[in-house]
């Protein structure tokens, strides 16, 4: 039965045999009350985790930052005294702008009301205020297919490529960027098995991690890449520091592959022994430029290439020439060659046999706890110290470069106050005589209306009051006629007059 | 078992319907039911042996992470959270049924082995497991088989050399095997 069926039976048969409590649960829920949380001190332990490989990379990455600062600031340094890059550089005169503007761009911008002074000056600060964010690190897994894996210092996967077209299919179903480290060497070991690979003891896994794939990537757009002098952090307008790996940085950068070969070394040895627990695991660091350029000559990943070329370095029966010719041979047969010319010893190699022993699995796996934690801090302390006398000696040239450059900015920025405020000054005075012209003008055009329409209101309320008497007088006059028709006197009404109608219709009908 | 997708998004599921339950209590224990419910009772059965013991551990280990749902912190890992309620429960449960100094010396080793032919288990394979493996073993190929974790998780758990869990893996699955033959 195969460990995969094995696996399903287990798992069946647990879930088979689990009862439904469901209804009894939340009955018994319904009986207890849910606990607060605990204050924040209490849960601050909790949180605290064993290990984090991100804190170690930052440590180093922040290190680093600061061997890259005292670069640029010793730069920009030899920039304000002597007009020229210094002379370690090989690019030799580089234009710069005649103003400081590279270490001064951390200071606070000039305000009219409040121009900075050299009393305001900040704290002196590496030339560069970016931060380091992720270290990345590739390393290769070669069966035959041969896979490229980018990791993050948090053991995520950043990227990975398929290098041949068995890798291509190995992959062709896999999603493995955000993976932890650990699933994804899980899933291309298992698709490895699927495809027909390390299925038994010959079997051999390499796992190459590359010295010089190490790339700190900062919060900016720069990329820090340590080991390639063509790419550098973007820093404002400071000259492109020259950075070749020093010591420090090398000895980093070592420590830094090894330490993610052993964490990949433990992880792909829990992972085989659950497949396929006698395939054998090589694991190697790689660096340098040669053997890529012998690996591209030979058509073979760089990992077999540094494989083949540490087989003829530990045998007495291969030599250079002979690249060609191993190169021919699969992994499973350079791992077959290992074990029977007893070339062991010479490579960080472990087999079925070693698996199976206890004791040695021990011994493999001694990088895990707190012993390894240790390790690394003890490792990055000793870093830190090493370029803290480096930073110490550059500290007070960069402070005084800060300082000078500081002054000069404030110089120039209190010119530039007392032109802006003279500036402004003379523009708000044209507008305010702008202003003024513009308002008596409008206030006169106001004046002016009003008047007009004063005057119209004036006449027309005239006419309408003399018109108002005209009719009232006529009005009255009517009635007054009227009225004396009517009323007045003793004086007979005219025989048209209503009145003489009236007695002669009542004579005309009395009379009848 | 071999560690597939689902498996790894398991653990995210698991976390997101404890923290879903100190938000809304109840209304998530049915998702959360659902997501660990085997791993639960395969673990309290690895632990205290019977399945009687391991149904009301199964019971008691819902109502604990219920009541203590807002305390959990969340770190990526909630079944380790959920085994060591269990493994207090079944601490517990071993030490109030133990009346005599005999077997409190054995409050470490809860579970011996035991015959489950009588058993309320009707599933042969579960009792062949449950008969053969060793504890430990019990609860190494639980947790990696069942609920997925990984050997370094179990390791730290546990708190034994990786090393060691894997050896013990490897011998218990190698037990199995032998035993699913013979049961073909």
């Amino acid at each position: 039965m195969r460990k995969k069926d094995l696996n399903n039976l287990i798992n069946d048969s647990f879930s088979m045999s689990t009862p439904d409590n469901l209804d009894k649960i939340k009955a018994a829920c319904e009986k207890v009350e849910q606990l607060p949380p605990l204050p924040e001190a209490a849960t601050k332990s909790a949180k605290r985790r064993a290990f984090r490989p991100s804190l170690v990379a930052a440590y180093a990455s922040f290190a680093f930052l600061l061997v890259i600062g005292f670069t640029v600031g010793k730069t920009v340094y030899d920039k304000n005294n002597t007009g020229v890059v210094s002379t370690d550089n090989p690019n030799g005169k580089i234009d710069v702008p005649s103003t400081p503007a590279p270490v001064v761009t951390n200071t606070p911008a000039a305000t009219p009301t409040s121009a900075p002074t050299p009393t305001e000056t900040p704290a002196p600060t590496p030339a560069t205020t970016e931060t380091p964010e992720t270290l990345v690190t590739s390393f290769y897994i070669d069966v035959n297919p041969s896979i490229r894996v980018d990791v993050a210092d948090d053991l995520t996967v950043v990227s990975y490529e398929a290098l041949n077209s068995d890798a291509a299919a190995i992959l062709s179903d896999l999603s493995l960027t955000g993976l932890d480290v650990y699933d994804a060497l899980n899933h291309i070991v298992i698709s490895l098995y699927d495809h027909g690979y390390l299925q038994d003891s010959t079997d051999t896994m390499l796992i190459s991690v590359d010295e010089d794939s190490i790339v700190v990537e900062t919060s900016s757009e720069g990329v820090a890449n340590i080991s390639n002098p063509s790419v550098t952090p973007e820093i404002t307008n400071v000259p492109k520091p020259t950075v070749t790996p020093t010591e420090e940085e090398q000895e980093f950068k070592t420590r830094t592959s090894e330490t993610l070969l052993g964490y990949i070394l433990n992880d792909v040895n829990s992972i085989i022994s659950d497949v396929v627990p006698e395939c054998t695991v090589v694991g190697q660091t790689i660096h340098g430029d040669k053997v890529k350029e012998e690996a591209e000559e030979n058509n073979v990943s760089v990992g077999k290439m540094w494989f083949i070329e540490s087989i003829v370095d530990s045998s007495d029966t291969y030599t250079a020439d002979d690249y060609e010719n191993l190169a021919e041979n699969s992994i499973k047969s350079l791992g077959e060659m290992v074990i029977n010319f007893g070339l062991e010893s010479f490579f960080n190699i472990i087999n079925g046999n070693d698996r199976n022993n206890e004791d040695d699995n021990k011994e493999n796996h001694s990088h895990d706890g707190d012993d390894f934690h240790n390790k690394i801090k003890e490792d990055i302390n000793e870093t830190k110290e090493k370029i803290k006398e480096k930073i110490n000696e550059s500290n007070e040239k960069i402070k005084d470069n800060i300082n000078n450059a500081t002054e000069k900015a404030n110089e120039g920025a209190n010119d530039v106050t007392n032109e802006a405020i003279d500036e402004v000054n003379d523009v708000t005075n044209e507008v305010i005589d702008e202003v003024n012209d513009l308002t008596n003008d409008v206030i006169d055009e106001v004046n002016d209306v009003t008047n007009e329409v004063i005057d119209g209101v004036n006449d027309v309320t005239n006419e309408v009051i003399d018109g108002v008497s005209d009719l009232t007088n006529e009005i009255i006059n009517g009635i007054n006629d009227l009225t004396n028709d009517i009323f007045g006197g003793q004086n007979p009404a005219p025989t048209d007059s209503p009145k003489g109608g009236i007695e002669d219709w009542f004579s005309g009908w009395f009379n009848r | 078992m071999l560690q597939s997708l689902d498996k790894i998004k398991k653990n995210k599921k698991v976390e997101k319907a404890i923290l879903l339950m100190a938000e809304k209590g109840m209304d998530a224990m049915d998702e959360l039911y659902s997501l660990i419910s085997s791993d639960v009772y395969a673990f309290a059965l690895s632990k205290v042996g019977n399945p009687h013991d391991a149904d009301d551990i199964m019971q008691d280990t819902f109502v604990q992470i219920y009541r203590y749902a807002k305390r959990y912190v969340p770190e990526g890992k909630p079944l380790a959270w959920v085994f060591t309620i269990i493994t207090n429960l079944a601490n517990q449960r071993f030490r109030d049924n133990t009346k005599n100094d005999y077997l409190e010396d054995r409050v470490v080793e809860p579970a011996d082995e035991k015959d489950f032919s009588e058993s309320f288990i009707n599933n042969e394979f579960l009792k062949d497991l449950l008969n053969t493996l060793a504890n430990d073993e019990k609860e190494i190929i639980v947790m990696h088989v069942v609920s997925g974790m990984k050997h370094r998780e179990i390791a730290d758990f546990t708190g034994q050399p990786l090393s060691t869990v894997l050896s013990k893996y490897n011998r218990a699955m190698k037990k199995l095997q032998v035993r699913a033959k013979e049961v073909e």
